[in-house]
């Protein structure tokens, strides 16, 4: 079933661009960042595939691998399945290109990974924090995230109580 | 610290001589929980409703990355605290999922039992709440009555009556007995006809139909471009319910509806269908757990798992229909003993992105009827 | 007024009072007499109402309501009152504090003002005013003067949309409340309130509400409206809580606040007694004619306990009505009143001149048909009772077959 689905894709995009790992639970694609809003695209609209809901967006942090995955689960109502697509940016100036013109829930997924992780979307209609404070300093979701002390002058220190 | 944050937002927001901006929550009466709308508005017609969210952020997901997988239930209690029972089985359900545990029959019937009482009440407090922000407060008061009833036998099935902390990895942590099972029974039989009273009383009242038909259309195509989920999506009239469409747990073995909206008294995906499809699968809910009652097998309750679980490098993506629509988990192991990463969606963060677009045009009164029919709960949006 | 006043001097010094310079000083005297009662009766009317509404609330919604501070909790709303009033009297930073600090004096004598003209009994009125009636709806104009000016001043969003709110509710649900009085004037022939009573009769077929089907409809007409211009849901826009955090009175504390309140349930004192008055008989005793009922002080009592019953039940039924229905759109109110309410009013005026025209109200056919009216009007009364007693038992047997016990208790106690 996902190997028909694989095909379908290769026939499009090419074997060596799409990279394709089933030794997880869910098999994915691994594709290059420029890829990602094309392949996106073709997954929704084409009749053969209708990935037409896309259920989560998410991104990981791999400071050994100076990587951050990004994990976009889409959904299709037409053949019942998962679809796993992953691509992956480097660590220091993480910019990739927004998919909200494909579905429009993207744009608060997006929004959330910046906030959390620092990945800069590009041709994004609101690249702002969401949950953060505005005027937040780095990105907590990253593994070498340190929690400041001092937040406006208020400790967060949960060990001294002063 | 909040005008700092409305200063940036402000120039995102081009008022016109007319607007006003109105600063909603988070302090205001029916913003279900913590959160912020900052509303341009002409009079009473809203021009601009941004949703301003993360109130109640608590880094749940960066909590998970610090804690063992079996220790991690009780935190996930507090990602949606209505329906608390979802976030446990959805988690217990990935963490299964990736170490390979054979859970026992019998415990997936008794996690789908307390997941569809779990279910009526979380449906009970989001359509009451709905009436109360248009302004009827008794059928409320009504529906926290029949939710003690609930919470009642959720207290003697786990000993709590809101964060539950029920489902364990590989299985639950107490059994019901013959007692348990009469109460339910006895409380299914008087819940029933109370939701034909509760219709009489408020569904079927003239004004409140006023009220929410026609009211915040949402068409099929927006709603699945917005990814909604859950009785949301259902409202807009597409069929789509994760206890059928993936099946998981024991749902399989079940028969039951999908209520859908079909513009019950206005037109497809108004506020009043996504009101309805709550009050009906109320209904459905009631019958799941009679088959589950009559169908439970004899057995274990919990699969031997060890007590310090580690997990192989491997990752999932797990999710359950929640009482707010599907959510779901995506979970990383990287064979320590606890989550490489866990990501954690929800059916109110969806819902919630929607607002901007939906609320133009609306009035004032409208917007509140918006957020109530959309059932988004604060603490499930920031997580 | 002057009489009275004459009548009170000879009751309490057994001489009659002579014209002089002191005289005058007795008359003024007697009106501060008067208004001290009627403000008396006005505050402990508002007080106890909200005590009972809050029962009544608690009962509706099976809960237990207030029944801590006194026996049964009857000396809640004192509680609350002594609260409001040991409370500091805060005006928000850069509000209009004159206007601000002025804007309950304005609601509170609005409201009280219209007490002066209501009757309370055979010949117990402050003042038999000959313009009555439209005193009053004047008098109660001056609520939305205040009220706004709260709004306006007290420099909150939320005050601002509950004033503009109130403006446009008060405004427009003025003309339907007088328009359907005007067949009452029409059949009475006197704006005063002691006449209309005075021109109905004990009985129910000699009440106007029951003269013909366009007064019925007009009865409707002044029911909605008044509750609209009490701020009652379901027309409690200026206020709605879950939309406006508190409306027009966001910003008040204190006893600043507590007239908000107050008012309020003193206007629903306001509304039940100029609906019984212009179409439930007033304080028209049954079987008694209105000379005998001059006679005798018992029987004056008797038909002011009569006026307070009647009274009562309407303010019963606007209570019961608050904890029934949702509240209605801004817009919808509006269009309520402009498309339904002043056209069927308008129509039911003429509709009440040509039947006066043709059934005068001592023929045989008149009295006929008001027969039939109000066996129509106790039938709807029937089926009231029925739905009610219907769901009320319906939840009970529901309830005590859930929990195995009986959750009857008597209405006087909570459990």
């Amino acid at each position: 079933m996902s190997f028909r689905i694989y095909n379908i894709l290769a026939d499009r995009f090419g074997k060596d661009t799409l990279l394709y790992f089933d030794d997880t639970l869910n098999p994915y694609i691994q594709v290059a960042p420029e890829l990602i809003q094309t392949l996106c695209i073709f997954m929704r609209y084409n009749p053969a595939l209708k990935f037409s809901f896309l259920f989560s967006l998410c991104g990981v942090d791999y400071p050994e691998k100076n990587q951050i995955t990004m994990v976009y689960h889409l959904f299709s109502m037409k053949q019942k399945m998962l679809w796993v697509l992953k691509t992956s940016v480097r660590r220091e100036h993480p910019e990739l290109e927004s998919i909200e013109s494909v579905w429009k829930t993207a744009g608060w997924f997006e929004r959330e990974i910046y906030d959390l992780l620092g990945v800069k979307f590009t041709n994004h209609s609101n690249m702002k924090r969401l949950l953060l404070p505005d005027g937040w300093v780095g990105h907590p979701l990253r593994k070498d995230y340190e929690e400041p002390l001092f937040y406006h002058d208020m400790e967060t220190s949960r060990h001294r109580v002063s | 610290m909040l005008k700092t944050e409305l200063k940036h937002l402000k120039p995102q927001v081009h008022t016109f001589k007319e607007e006003m901006i109105l600063n909603m929550g988070p302090q205001h009466p029916s913003t279900h929980g913590v959160l912020n709308f900052l509303v341009v508005t002409d009079g009473e017609v809203i021009h601009q409703a941004l949703p301003n969210v993360g109130y109640l952020h608590r880094g749940i997901e960066k909590l998970a990355e610090q804690t063992p997988y079996t220790t991690f239930i009780p935190f996930t209690d507090r990602i949606d605290y209505l329906a608390a029972m979802f976030a446990n089985h959805v988690y217990v359900l990935a963490v299964e999922n990736l170490a390979d545990i054979e859970v026992p029959e019998r415990a997936q019937f008794l996690r789908v039992i307390a997941c569809e009482l779990n279910r009526i009440a979380s449906h009970l407090i989001s359509t009451g709440a709905l009436a109360l922000d248009i302004g009827a407060s008794t059928p409320f008061v009504h529906w926290i009555r029949e939710r003690e009833c609930i919470n009642d036998i959720m207290e003697s099935i786990c000993g709590a009556r809101l964060t539950y902390s029920y489902m364990r990895v590989g299985g639950v942590s107490q059994d019901i007995n013959e007692q348990i099972a009469d109460d339910i029974y006895k409380f299914l039989d008087h819940f029933e006809p109370i939701i034909d009273e509760y219709n009489r009383l408020i569904s079927f009242n003239e004004i409140f139909i006023k009220r929410l038909a026609n009211v915040a259309i949402i068409s099929p195509v927006d709603a699945v471009n917005f990814g909604l989920v859950g009785p949301n999506l259902r409202g807009s009239g597409i069929e789509m319910d994760i206890r059928r469409t993936i099946s998981y747990s024991v749902y399989d073995q079940f028969d039951f509806n999908i209520p859908i909206g079909k513009g019950f008294k206005g037109s497809l995906g108004d506020c009043y269908d996504r009101y309805f499809v709550r009050v009906l699968e109320m209904t459905e809910s009631c019958s799941i757990i009679r088959q589950a009652l009559s169908q439970i097998p004899k057995g274990d309750i919990k699969a031997k798992v060890k007590r310090k679980l580690k997990i192989k490098e491997n990752e999932c993506y797990t999710c359950v229909e929640s009482a707010r629509g599907e959510m779901g988990m995506y979970l990383l192991s990287d064979g320590s003993d606890r989550p490489y990463r866990l990501k954690i969606k929800t059916g109110s963060f969806t819902a919630m992105s929607i607002v901007e677009k939906v609320s133009q045009g609306l009035m004032v009164a409208d917007l509140i009827a918006l957020i109530g029919s959309l059932d988004v709960v604060a603490p499930e949006i920031d997580r | 007024m002057k009489e009275n006043a004459n009548l009170l001097f000879l009751f309490l010094f057994k001489t009659p009072i002579k014209e002089s310079e002191f005289s005058l000083a007795w008359y003024v005297l007697f009106v501060f007499l008067v208004a001290g009662v009627l403000l008396f009766f006005a505050a402990n009317f508002a007080g106890i109402t909200s005590f009972i509404e809050r029962r009544i609330a608690a009962r509706i919604q099976s809960r237990v309501g207030p029944n801590v501070v006194g026996p049964q909790g009857i000396l809640q709303w004192v509680a609350d009152g002594i609260k409001l009033l040991l409370k500091e009297d805060l005006v928000p930073d850069r509000a209009d504090k004159f206007l601000f600090r002025a804007a309950p004096y304005f609601v509170f004598s609005g409201l009280f003002a219209a007490f002066v003209a209501l009757p309370f009994g055979y010949g117990i009125v402050a003042a038999d005013l000959n313009i009555g009636v439209y005193y009053i709806f004047a008098i109660t104009s001056l609520v939305v003067v205040g009220i706004i000016m709260g709004g306006w001043s007290s420099n909150s969003k939320w005050a601002l949309f509950g004033a503009l709110r109130s403006a446009a509710q008060i405004i427009s649900y003025e003309i339907p409340t007088a328009l359907s009085l005007i067949p009452v004037i029409m059949l009475t022939g006197s704006l005063s309130t002691q006449d209309i009573i005075k021109a109905q009769g004990g009985m129910p077929w000699d009440w106007y509400l029951f003269h013909s089907p366009f007064t019925f409809v007009c009865f409707v007409i002044f029911f909605i409206s008044a509750l609209a211009e009490g701020n009652r849901i379901p027309f409690d826009l200026p206020e709605a809580e879950s939309e406006l955090v508190s409306g027009y009175n966001t910003e008040y504390s204190g006893f600043r606040f507590l007239i908000f309140p107050m008012a309020e349930w003193a206007n629903l004192w306001v509304i039940s007694a100029m609906v019984t008055l212009a179409y439930l008989g007033g304080w028209q005793v049954p079987f008694v004619a209105i000379e005998t009922l001059s006679q005798s002080f018992l029987l004056i009592f008797l038909s002011a306990g009569v006026f307070v019953i009647k009274t009562s039940i309407v303010v019963f039924i606007i209570i019961q009505l608050r904890w029934t229905l949702p509240r209605v759109r801004v817009d919808q109110m509006t269009l309520v009143c402009w498309t339904y309410l002043v056209p069927f009013c308008l129509a039911a005026i003429i509709g009440t001149m040509i039947w006066m025209l043709i059934f005068p109200w001592e023929t045989l056919a008149a009295l006929l048909l008001r027969l039939i009216m109000s066996g129509i009007g106790l039938g709807f009364c029937f089926l009231y009772v029925q739905r009610v007693r219907f769901n009320y038992f319906n939840d009970k047997m529901a309830f005590e077959n859930l929990k195995g016990k009986s959750l009857w208790y008597p209405f006087w106690r909570l459990p």
